[in-house]
């Protein structure tokens, strides 16, 4: 045996060196800490104590995965192969024939360059100084009446290889796709999703959810997609209440239809009635191009929530400026709470540096105080981890009963499985835990809705996909499509 | 001997620096103020010097630089990054500088900034060896601490904060002029009767026991048990110096080792760990261990008390200890290569 001492040079051979390493790493960790343990505060503590009560419910799905349908992997890639392969002809043929120009692999952004800069002639679009022809790059060039097809075909072949890529993803030989979920992989205090320690897998919390149908129930089992309902709307009226006492806002997310409801605070000219479906449909009236009323207060009203000002706004809805500040000018008359959050939030910034959560999670801010991104990001914070912590205890009790196997997390809903002649039991029940009670000023209570949509895959139901989850109305009578065995796949 | 404790080695020279040729007079001198204010430090107790003495073209420290190809440079010192090496014009600003330290001669210089770093301590990855005090060859037996330069913080407000807590290290490490390091003591290459003893004089009676695992083809390379800050042991199971790769000469033995693992792990102390989750799968999917009374992970405290900071062990041993930075030492390459009878 060899005993280093921190006094003794660094061992040359690597063997030695990486025990070394290893050595202090283990080291360095007790003394860290030693060091960090007396800065807790009663705050900072119970944070922490949730962040170490999580990691049970999170190691048990990041141990169990998800099962695959590797003949869902087999039909789907071979669908969207044709479908790139369908498009990628068509390209070639609008640069060969319709411009005369060699046709150009869409996976080469020199050749996207030299096309749609030299070629087409359009304005460079830059980022970070270099020119990029990157998925934003398209998007805006797009707009240019000569380049939008070109552009529409570039962006398609670029999402189905993408898809392409995930459908390859390595899992594991158990057949079960897994991923690391980290606890402080965010600022907010969301999980934060990655390849398995094992490195198969891949991020769980952003697959599209077309490509969701490859994940399957395990034999027996029934899968349950359960999100919360209007999460960061709610939570942003529940900080209004405790600030302010107005209840405006948090009474219309709770007064049913939240998006219609604005629409009828908001366009005060339309013929609204008494009747709930009516005022649907007239929301569901257009307001601009192909976005209705109800679509408007939704992306807009979640935009000026987070104190999105009307240019960037625009830009990214497409709606013209002019009608974007005329919706902020009505909305904020109609919800005083929200512009007199944002300037709390401002002076906190500037006074202290730090928020607090009402689920009582600390953060500082680093950034620039007086500076405007920093402020978005502080407004931002609360809504965000405050609903990130709600769903984590609802998953925590979820867990700690024992009622059914979670497999993932992703920010405000849950994928779980269970038994599946035990659903009427299950998922109401889970909904339940979810649904847990946050108290906030003056007696009033913060609770979030679920929804839960149930199935034995987890893509949404169909007609071609007759096994997807579906809407969960207290009862599923639909049974599992039987496998198809797959010589008879082959030659039917 | 000129009685300072503490030098601060800026980068260059900015408009202000240069017309009255003086280190940090303007806006980054300004913002200097402003981080040793925060840390506790007066610039008057500081001694303050520049590398170049002279304002670059564009105030950009870089002109000094340039390729091989577009003019004379100085290739006997290191490139500041890959092709970009030292005008030969201007390298009599770094010998002076050397110099003017060595005379010096403080307990501590505080290397501001990856040009200063590169031209005293040989590496601009000034994001990798910020924080902890070393040694360099260029300037020999002096102590230095390198950080970012109030320009980089200027520019990159949100890593101010790392340059408050490193600036607060400095102060301390300028009471003396020697590099202590903590001591520890690491046992290696043990065998199972070192094993025995380790975990019956210093683990089984120690609260608190820190542990990590190294991984490298899906499998455990090494585990270490640390029964206190000082002391630690490694049990390695794959060694390329072996043959096969196999650290343990006999499967029994090997077994054996991983019985002791699986006891060292369900000693009663409370167990700590970075980014614990991460080993505690290897434990169970490949070894069906799992730590007993696990109870602190160092990289989820850190979260809890500073969400927007970094989490890396490197990092928080950087500000909470006095290690020097061990971890651009771990070895890469021959080591991490698979032994041939395991493909």
């Amino acid at each position: 045996m060899i005993i280093w001492r921190s006094t003794d040079d660094e061992p040359s051979s690597p063997a030695l060196a990486e025990q070394v390493y290893n050595g202090l790493d283990c080291c360095v960790t007790v003394e860290v800490l030693e060091a960090l343990l007396p800065k807790l505060t009663e705050i900072t503590g119970a944070t922490y104590d949730w962040a170490c009560r999580l990691q049970a419910p999170i190691l048990e799905m990041e141990l169990r995965g998800c099962l695959i349908d590797k003949q869902a992997i087999h039909s789907v890639s071979a669908l969207y192969r044709d479908q790139a392969e369908r498009i990628q002809i068509q390209l070639d043929q609008i640069l060969s024939e319709g411009l005369g120009i060699d046709p150009i692999n869409p996976g080469s952004w020199q050749q996207k360059n030299d096309l749609l800069y030299n070629r087409l002639g359009l304005p460079h679009v830059r980022k970070r100084g270099k020119i990029t022809s990157d998925r934003s790059a398209l998007e805006k060039l797009s707009l240019y009446y000569h380049a939008e097809t070109i552009c529409r075909h570039i962006i398609l072949l670029q999402d189905l290889r993408k898809k392409l890529g995930f459908l390859k993803t390595p899992i594991g030989e158990d057949g079960r796709m897994r991923t690391s979920f980290n606890i402080g992989g965010t600022d907010t205090g969301r999980l934060s999703s990655y390849a398995s320690a094992f490195y198969d897998g891949t991020n769980l919390q952003n697959i599209a959810p077309e490509m969701r149908r490859i994940f399957i129930a395990d034999p027996g089992m029934k899968l349950a997609y359960i999100d919360l309902e209007q999460a960061e709307s709610r939570a942003v009226g529940a900080i209004i209440w405790n600030l302010f006492g107005d209840p405006a806002y948090l009474d219309f997310c709770e007064s049913g239809d939240l998006h219609t409801n604005v629409a009828r605070m908001t366009f005060k000219h339309l013929p609204w009635t008494d009747d709930m479906k009516r005022n649907k449909e007239i929301a569901s009236g257009r307001f601009y191009r192909d976005l209705s009323y109800r679509d408007a207060c939704k992306r807009l009203g979640h935009g000026s929530n987070y104190h999105g000002q009307p240019p960037q706004m625009a830009k990214e809805t497409r709606i013209p400026v002019g009608l974007v500040t005329e919706f902020q000018r009505e909305y904020f008359a109609t919800f005083p709470g929200i512009p007199r959050w944002h300037e709390s939030v401002r002076r906190r910034l500037l006074r202290e540096g730090f928020i607090t959560t009402f689920m009582g999670r600390n953060r500082w801010f680093f950034g620039r105080r007086w500076d405007n991104q920093t402020l978005n990001a502080a407004i931002a914070y609360e809504p965000q981890s405050a609903i990130g912590d709600y769903l984590n205890r609802g998953m925590f009790s979820v867990w700690e009963r024992g009622i059914c196997q979670l497999l993932v997390q992703i920010h405000d809903a849950i994928l779980i499985q269970y038994p599946e002649e035990l659903e009427d039991e299950i998922v109401p029940a889970v909904c339940k835990l979810l649904e847990h009670e946050v108290p906030l000023m003056n007696g009033r209570k913060l609770v979030i809705p679920t929804e839960a949509a149930t199935g034995w895959n987890w893509a949404y139901k169909s007609e071609k996909n007759p096994d997807g989850i579906a809407k969960y109305k207290g009862t599923d009578q639909r049974k599992r499509t039987p496998p198809v065995d797959f010589l008879d796949q082959l030659f039917s | 001997m000129s009685g300072y404790k503490i030098a601060l080695v800026g980068e260059c020279y900015g408009e202000e620096d240069a017309q009255y040729n003086k280190s940090f007079l303007g806006k980054s001198g300004a913002q200097l103020n402003e981080l040793l204010g925060d840390a506790g430090l007066s610039r008057a107790e500081c001694y303050l010097t520049s590398v170049f003495k002279e304002r670059p073209r564009g105030d950009d420290p870089e002109n000094f630089f340039c390729k091989r190809t577009e003019g004379s440079v100085d290739l006997s010192r290191k490139a500041l990054r890959k092709g970009l090496y030292l005008r030969s014009e201007y390298t009599w600003h770094i010998d002076a500088l050397l110099d003017e330290l060595t005379q010096l001669r403080p307990n501590l210089v505080v290397v501001l900034g990856s040009v200063s770093a590169w031209a005293i301590m040989g590496s601009a990855s000034i994001s990798k060896i910020r924080g902890t005090c070393t040694t360099s060859d260029l300037l020999p037996g002096q102590k230095l601490l390198a950080t970012f330069s109030p320009r980089e913080v200027l520019r990159q407000y949100d890593i101010r904060y790392v340059t408050i807590l490193d600036l607060q290290k400095a102060f301390r490490e300028a009471a003396t002029p020697e590099l202590i390091r903590p001591l520890r003591e690491i046992w290696m290459d043990p065998n199972l009767e070192d094993m025995e003893r380790f975990l019956e004089e210093h683990l089984a009676p120690s609260p608190l026991i820190g542990f990590d695992i190294e991984t490298a083809f899906k499998q455990i390379t090494c585990i270490g048990f640390a029964s206190s800050a000082s002391r630690a042991i490694v049990v390695p199971f794959l060694d390329y110096r072996k043959p096969g790769g196999h650290y343990w000469s006999t499967l029994e033995d090997e077994l054996k080792a991983w019985d002791w693992v699986r006891r060292a792990l369900g000693t009663a102390g409370e167990k700590v760990g970075q980014n614990t989750l991460y080993d505690i799968q290897y434990l169970w999917r490949l070894y069906g261990m799992a730590p007993r009374n696990y109870k602190h992970d160092t990289m989820l405290l850190h979260h809890s008390l500073l969400p927007e900071a970094q989490k890396s062990l490197g990092f928080l041993g950087s500000v909470y200890t006095n290690e020097i930075a061990w971890k651009p030492n771990r070895p890469r390459g021959k080591h991490q290569e698979k032994p041939e009878d395991q493909e």
